[in-house]
């Protein structure tokens, strides 16, 4: 899987490109958790480039949540297609996530 | 081909869908049992009435010689032999006899339904031979019974009956039998085939779920992959609910694993503890002693520790020292105003900065701080971002306008009495405000990237109409420079989609910085591929090229490279930033590679769907 990464200024924009089931998956996880590190917390998940996320998937976006909420913050994504929309508000997680409908508006809540 | 295949596959799905491969080997079954059982009825049907058609036909003919034996035996007694031929004659055709004889122990016939085969005129007075004992033979063979009977002449001697006939034409029998057996068989088949597809309807949704079950062994999860269509029948509904109340119960169970790791993380600092980890800005609070006395999950994340390592700690080995102060004159004065520091965290990773607020609580007796941090890295960067955009746009306005205001002064005050002089002013005056419009559009431009209201067109671009009007563009400005502009093109240019009028503006920036950033005698070259659904354009100069820190750099606004010849040449520094952003939104990206001293490539990797043949 294809992780396209982005600096803006203290922000890291993580883009993976595929969908988000299985192993790949488990490598965006190794990715984010990085990213995570480096920033201090603040990376802003883009999923426009991802079609489908399966359990694998939206558990390592709740893991990463997870480990923010701690901090006070959550997860910020964007780009989120109808399909996955659907898929956060069937299991109810929709709510758990910052959602910002593209990279700018993400990246202006950081201000 | 590719159709066909497809449509023989579908073909071959139709008609061994799962409902066949259950009841595709029932059915064969079936039809083999039937036929069967039907062969061995009619085999066994033909049997019997074989047998019973030869013992009826056998009785017959016994009971038809004896009476012929007895007439034969009186009539040769009283010497009739004429009345015995007839006898023969007419028997052997009322009886449908095949031989109805009656012959002399030498061989010689007295008398035969065949009157031509007689070969005795009259009875001899005397004769010696035969079979005294009296015995009937009776012989069968294939279909022909013959029966022998010794009859004694009184005074003369014996002679025997011999009677042959038919047991009856069994072939027409099994011929009935067998069309009868051939009507059933056909028959039930034909039912077999009526009552196929209603019974394939039937048993469509148990074959289908049965195949769910199969994938589920094989290892498939995804629900909707199981689930069927409710149209089948009650039973496809009640399998797709079991499946959906089974996916929501992965998903209660996701979501419960979620929230359990979620609470087994938080610390048990009751509901005070769970406010404070809402907060995005970190706490520490504390006692006058400089120690923790609770930590927020954001102070642990700002701080770069843990809640647990925190409480008890001094505060002096958490934070800088301007803020220890603070926090120390908080706690030993009476001053209970808010004191805020900002401070830059620089480590080898990234540069942070945090807003420290302190303020007293708590009373006199017991006095307690709190600190509140704030994470004010990416504000910290946005207002350095913005404070540089003024500072080039004022520098960058300031010097066409300074231009132009000069050369409007020389033209006015000295140009009346010289044409050519204010032909000169007026011509510096016109590339000015040409360079100013062009700033004022790259400036629009990154605002609309900035505010995400960027919007793209989709029209079909004719990739060689594009490069043609490119070409011609830049071969003036080329030429002007003394650059050789080489463009790469292959044969044919796909029509791509997409924003016509920007992606321009992105080949205009880049083939304008190869230009711009050539030495005079350089070479500018342009080379397009097109493979498998993805454009490249590669610019390519001989020109003063990039340090290699600084590649990745040059795409952020404003960014000049640290090279006393750039700062020589004009430019916006927005080129780059817009061309690469408009590049991204089309789904592809910019690639700059370069060697200092020897040139640049800057390569567009776009993206595009190639049209249907």
């Amino acid at each position: 899987m294809q992780i396209k990464e982005q600096t803006q200024g203290a922000v890291m924009v993580l883009g993976p490109e595929g969908a988000l089931t299985q192993d790949d998956a488990e490598q965006f996880k190794g990715r984010l958790t990085e990213a995570l590190a480096e920033s201090s917390g603040r990376v802003v998940v883009d999923l426009s480039a991802v079609p489908f996320v399966d359990s694998r998937g939206l558990e390592v976006l709740v893991e990463a949540n997870e480990v923010l909420i701690d901090g006070g913050r959550s997860l910020k994504l964007c780009g989120i297609n109808e399909t996955i929309r659907e898929v956060m508000d069937l299991t109810g997680l929709a709510l758990r996530f910052d959602h910002y409908d593209d990279t700018n508006s993400a990246l202006r809540s950081f201000h | 081909m590719t159709d066909s295949v497809q449509s023989s596959a579908g073909a071959n799905r139709r008609w061994l869908g799962p409902a066949e491969v259950l009841i595709g080997p029932i059915v064969i079954a079936l039809v083999v049992a039937v036929l069967v059982a039907l062969g061995v009825m009619g085999w066994w049907s033909v049997r019997a009435e074989r047998t019973a058609v030869v013992a009826a036909r056998t009785a017959h003919i016994v009971s038809t010689s004896q009476l012929l034996a007895d007439s034969v035996h009186s009539m040769l007694a009283s010497g009739d032999v004429a009345a015995v031929r007839r006898l023969m004659a007419g028997s052997g055709q009322q009886n449908g006899l095949l031989t109805c004889r009656v012959e002399l122990p030498d061989g010689s016939i007295v008398a035969d339904n065949e009157t031509s085969r007689i070969t005795v005129e009259s009875l001899p007075d005397k004769w010696t031979g035969g079979d005294a004992s009296g015995e009937v033979v009776q012989r069968l063979d294939e279909n022909e019974l013959t029966l022998i009977y010794p009859i004694q002449i009184p005074g003369r001697g014996v002679v025997t009956l011999r009677v042959g006939a038919s047991t009856g034409d069994t072939a027409q029998v099994a011929e009935t039998t067998v069309v009868v057996v051939v009507a059933v068989a056909g028959l039930t088949l034909i039912l077999i085939v009526l009552l196929y597809r209603p019974a394939r309807s039937r048993v469509v949704p148990y074959a289908l779920i049965r195949e769910a079950l199969l994938s589920v062994q094989r290892g498939e999860v995804d629900p909707e992959a199981l689930k069927v269509s409710d149209a089948l029948g009650p039973e496809a509904r009640v399998w797709n609910e079991l499946v959906g109340k089974q996916e929501k119960r992965d998903q209660d169970q996701l979501l419960d694993r979620a929230l359990e790791s979620a609470a087994s993380q938080k610390s048990g600092a009751g509901s005070f503890g769970l406010i404070g980890d809402a907060l995005w800005q970190g706490i520490v609070w504390g006692g006058d002693d400089m120690r923790v006395s609770y930590a927020n999950g954001a102070a642990a994340v700002l701080l770069k520790s843990s809640r647990e390592a925190m409480v008890n700690t001094d505060a002096v080995d958490l934070f800088e020292d301007e803020v220890v102060s603070a926090i120390r004159e908080v706690t030993e004065g009476n001053d209970s105003r808010r004191r805020t520091i900002e401070t830059d965290q620089n480590n080898a990773d990234n540069a942070e900065a945090l807003r420290v607020s302190i303020r007293a609580t708590g009373d006199r007796q017991s006095k307690t701080v709190l600190v509140v941090i704030e994470d004010i890295t990416q504000q910290r960067m946005a207002e350095q971002t913005r404070r540089n955009f003024v500072d080039q746009v004022a520098h960058e306005l300031r010097t066409p306008l300074t231009n132009i205001s000069l050369n409007v002064e020389v033209a006015v005050d000295d140009g009346e009495d010289d044409p050519e002089l204010r032909g000169r002013c007026l011509n510096v005056i016109n590339q000015e405000t040409q360079r100013l419009t062009q700033l004022v559009n790259d400036m629009l431009s990154v605002s609309e990237i900035e505010a995400g209201s960027m919007s793209l067109r989709h029209d079909d671009i004719r990739l060689d109409a594009v490069f043609a009007d490119l070409q011609e563009d830049f071969k003036q400005l080329a030429k002007e420079k003394q650059v050789g502009l080489m463009f790469d093109l292959p044969p044919k240019l796909p029509v791509i989609q997409g924003d016509r009028d920007k992606l321009v503006i992105s080949l205009h920036n880049l083939l304008g910085n190869a230009i711009k950033y050539s030495s005079v005698g350089g070479e500018v070259t342009v080379a397009i591929s097109v493979e498998d659904g993805k454009l490249s354009v590669a610019f390519k100069d001989k020109g003063i090229g990039i340090e290699k820190e600084e590649l990745e750099k040059v795409f952020d606004r404003f960014y000049r490279a640290n090279d006393s010849r750039v700062s020589q040449i004009t430019g916006t520094g927005l080129g780059l930033p817009i061309a690469r952003e408009i590049i991204r939104r089309h789904g592809g990206d910019i690639i700059a590679s370069s060697a200092l001293n020897k040139g640049s490539t800057f390569t567009i990797n776009l993206p595009y769907k190639p049209e249907a043949a």
